[in-house]
């Protein structure tokens, strides 16, 4: 029987590689980089677990949102 | 293996790699994360000597966040070089934008179209981001938090006024170029500051050391904050090189 | 089996992923979230090492903060240099 911590951290753990083997086996570049944000939560997450605030912080503004942000901006010049 | 880069958003030309070459790939990277877990099982890091140095010298460093701590006075040199990269960064994507050093930083224009639902939001959204923003920035001395984080958030605001569209940034600016190096030069001289006080280069005085880490970190929330905008606004303005639209007013004139 | 011990497995894994993404994968973009997905694997390694004494280890946190910012910037780069050869390339295959 294992613990709900481990189970919560298998979760997470989990989570991220399969969104990240999802994010570079995607078809269509928006849907990468979708889940490709999705794993930078997912990773959030993880940091939390792990006790470090202070990256969990940066990484919800910058890693999630940021780059996400400017991956969306690099796609639509792409696409022109 | 690294000419056969494609920049097209249709995804038939990604296996382009044979399946043999794609194959041997796996089986290397496979055999390196096995190497490397089984060296992380047998790595055994009883004793953790810098745990007990920045406890230790805590009350010395003038902030309460262990974390603040090693990031601005115990290893500062490491802070000082991130924002030295964040300036390399932006100076080697400035050359995107053409716009004139004479107009303002901030230009209020009508937008193309405008999304009603974005111009309310950012309306409450904004002012509360700039406060968080700010919050951070200040309790980064206690609490988790800090300048980075500050200056992400400050930087999501930006990317939102673009995106409602009324406001455009001209980086070329002298207020924006202010902007960009004030976090390193604020750094630097602080840094150099100090010598007159301690003799050593970035090793503050205990009375003075935490306000010296604020005004240090309020700058370079500034500059962290200019770099990312402008980072997304290189990717937002077309680039330069062949202008569609100039060459097409030549021809019509 | 510890937490330390399970997240730097999954760093390693996500590393491992983010890896054979840039050597496997065409499309540049891409290339560059593996390597963004290799930088997490690296992060998290870190972090797992320094969450596995009695006290939590802040320097390799410190650390991770800068990384991560640095990666910030340097994948912006990455984009912008994407967008400057498309913006290049465009025309040839117009003309």
């Amino acid at each position: 029987m294992i613990s709900g911590e481990l189970f919560i951290d298998l979760l997470l753990g989990s989570g991220a590689l399969v969104t990240a083997i999802l994010c570079l086996t995607a078809k269509d570049l928006f849907q990468a980089i979708l889940l490709f944000i999705s794993m930078g939560l997912l990773v959030t997450l993880a940091w939390v677990r792990l006790g470090a605030w202070d990256i969990a912080i940066a990484e919800a503004a910058i890693g999630a949102g940021l780059t996400g942000a400017l991956l969306i901006a690099t796609r639509r010049q792409l696409n022109q | 293996m690294f000419n056969n880069m494609t920049l097209s958003d249709s995804a038939q030309q990604e296996a382009d790699l044979p399946g043999s070459v794609l194959l041997i790939i796996g089986m290397v990277v496979v055999a390196a994360c096995l190497f490397l877990a089984m060296s992380l099982v047998q790595f055994q890091s009883t004793d953790q000597p810098l745990v007990t140095l920045v406890v230790s010298n805590l009350e010395q460093s003038g902030v309460e966040n262990p974390v603040t701590a090693v990031l601005l006075n115990f290893r500062s040199y490491d802070t000082l070089l991130e924002v030295a990269v964040l300036l390399i960064v932006a100076l080697a994507v400035m050359p995107f934008s053409l716009q004139d050093t004479r107009l303002p930083f901030i230009k209020v224009s009508e937008p193309v179209e405008r999304s009603l639902v974005l111009e309310a939001f950012l309306r409450w959204l904004l002012p509360a981001i700039i406060v968080t923003s700010g919050y951070l920035l200040w309790t980064g001395a206690v609490l988790p938090g800090g300048a980075f984080q500050a200056g992400a958030l400050l930087a999501g605001a930006g990317i939102l006024l673009l995106l409602a569209g009324h406001h455009s940034f001209n980086f070329n600016a002298p207020t924006a170029r202010l902007l960009l190096v004030v976090g390193l030069a604020m750094f630097l001289l602080v840094g150099a500051g100090v010598v007159l006080s301690s003799g050593i280069a970035l090793a503050y005085p205990v009375a003075m050391a935490g306000m010296l880490i604020l005004v240090i970190e309020v700058a370079a929330t500034i500059t962290i904050a200019a770099v990312l905008v402008l980072l997304f606004c290189a990717l937002q303005i077309e680039p330069l090189g062949p202008q569609p639209n100039r060459v097409e007013k030549e021809k019509h004139s | 089996m510890t937490q330390a011990l399970l997240y730097g497995v999954f760093g390693i894994a996500l590393f491992g992923i983010g890896l054979f993404g840039v050597l496997a994968i065409a499309h540049v973009v891409k290339k560059i979230l593996a390597i963004n997905i290799c930088g997490v694997g690296v992060f998290m390694v870190f972090i797992a090492n320094a969450s596995s004494g009695a006290a939590p280890d802040f320097v390799p946190h410190a650390m991770v903060l800068t990384g991560i910012v640095v990666a910030v910037a340097g994948t912006a780069m990455a984009l912008s240099l994407v967008v400057r050869i498309n913006a290049l390339e465009k025309p040839e295959e117009g003309a």
